[in-house]
């Protein structure tokens, strides 16, 4: 067990039982993740199975009030699919009302984070997911903002995200002429 | 004055130069146009107003606020728009002139053409891919079918070229 423990790294410790990784975000903070949840993220996978990240692992990129919600997707789901592991029922495949319940739950627990978001803090969490590469968060907050879009004119989307209009009127009748046919279906 | 203008068009704001949708007024200070607005009246909470961070992108405009949206990184406001329905992209292509870019390569991915591998865009995967195969994404509808049994790779970048040779199969 300690020279497991030895190959991983001192930055996996065990804590109750469960084997814990040390982040830092860009603003100093140190934050704690369970190695299942941190799993997720392969970017932190590749990390931690190449060893040497004695004092934790620094996270220059993600500010703390991101990393917070990271890990509180990872750990989420982490939990879930060693729920769904460990239950015998699924096994037999004879549950399958729960495990379709399981992720219903799971998902709208997924759109309940998102949606308690700052258009702010949603982008923080896109780019953090794109850098650590957990692809159902990652999912989750694309799909969010592609919710945000819907139905909307372009002048709507404008305002909704502070675009600036940077087409002459010439140029959008050219672009609408040139490719609106592309996009009909 | 001649090397004024070419620096000010290399600035910040001097690349948009249409500003039908501002209510503001521009000054010239120095080589720069600075957008001198009214006071805002209150913004809702969610709005996305934020002072420039110097990590982000340099898409500066009204007020010095920037767009997040605009301020992501190409490949991800890709992502983004893959998960975007049709007609949606169809408004976005119009919105301006970054976002449009992105549009038309979301676009490109869900019609599953080769990614040429110059690109930095095509880095991981386009939309709806997990592998990391270096062929076309997966494709998930029936109207794509014409594709079939076509040699993707040798489908143009050329975008208008590429989408030609599709009408003339119709």
């Amino acid at each position: 067990m300690a020279a497991e423990k030895g190959e991983k790294g001192a930055a996996a410790k065990e804590v109750a039982g469960e084997r814990m990784v040390t982040l830092e975000s860009s603003d100093g903070e140190e934050f704690h993740m369970s190695e299942a949840a941190a799993q997720l993220s392969t970017l932190l996978r590749h990390v931690i199975e190449g060893g040497g990240i004695d004092n934790g692992i620094p996270l220059p990129k993600v500010a703390a009030r991101t990393l917070e919600k990271v890990i509180m997707y990872c750990e989420k789901h982490a939990k879930a699919a060693a729920k769904s592991d460990s239950d015998p029922s699924a096994a037999a495949g004879s549950s399958s009302d729960n495990t379709a319940a399981a992720s219903e739950d799971l998902e709208k627990w997924d759109r309940k984070l998102v949606n308690g978001l700052s258009q702010d803090a949603l982008f923080d969490l896109i780019v953090a997911a794109d850098y650590l590469v957990i692809d159902g968060l990652l999912d989750a907050t694309c799909r969010k903002v592609a919710d945000m879009m819907k139905g909307k004119t372009p002048d709507e989307i404008r305002k909704i995200f502070n675009i600036l209009n940077d087409f002459t009127k010439e140029e959008e009748e050219e672009m609408r002429r040139e490719y609106a046919w592309a996009f009909d279906d | 004055m001649a090397i004024g203008q070419a620096e000010a068009k290399k600035g910040f704001l001097a690349t948009s130069l249409s500003f039908s949708n501002c209510r503001s007024s521009t000054r010239i200070l120095g080589r720069k146009r600075v957008a001198v607005s009214p006071a805002r009246g209150s913004r809702s909470p969610h709005s996305p107003v934020r002072t420039l961070r110097k990590q982000r992108s340099t898409r500066l405009h009204i007020d010095d606020t920037i767009s997040l949206l605009e301020s992501l990184p190409q490949d991800v406001l890709i992502k983004v728009l893959c998960k975007v329905s049709h007609s949606d992209l169809r408004q976005l292509l119009v919105v301006s002139k970054p976002v449009s870019e992105a549009t038309i390569v979301a676009r490109e991915l869900h019609f599953a053409f080769a990614t040429p591998s110059a690109k930095a865009v095509f880095r991981d995967h386009g939309c709806g891919e997990e592998e990391d195969s270096p062929g076309a994404p997966k494709q998930h509808r029936v109207a794509e079918s014409r594709l079939r049994g076509k040699n993707l790779a040798s489908i143009a970048v050329n975008l208008s070229a590429a989408f030609e040779s599709l009408l003339s199969e119709v």
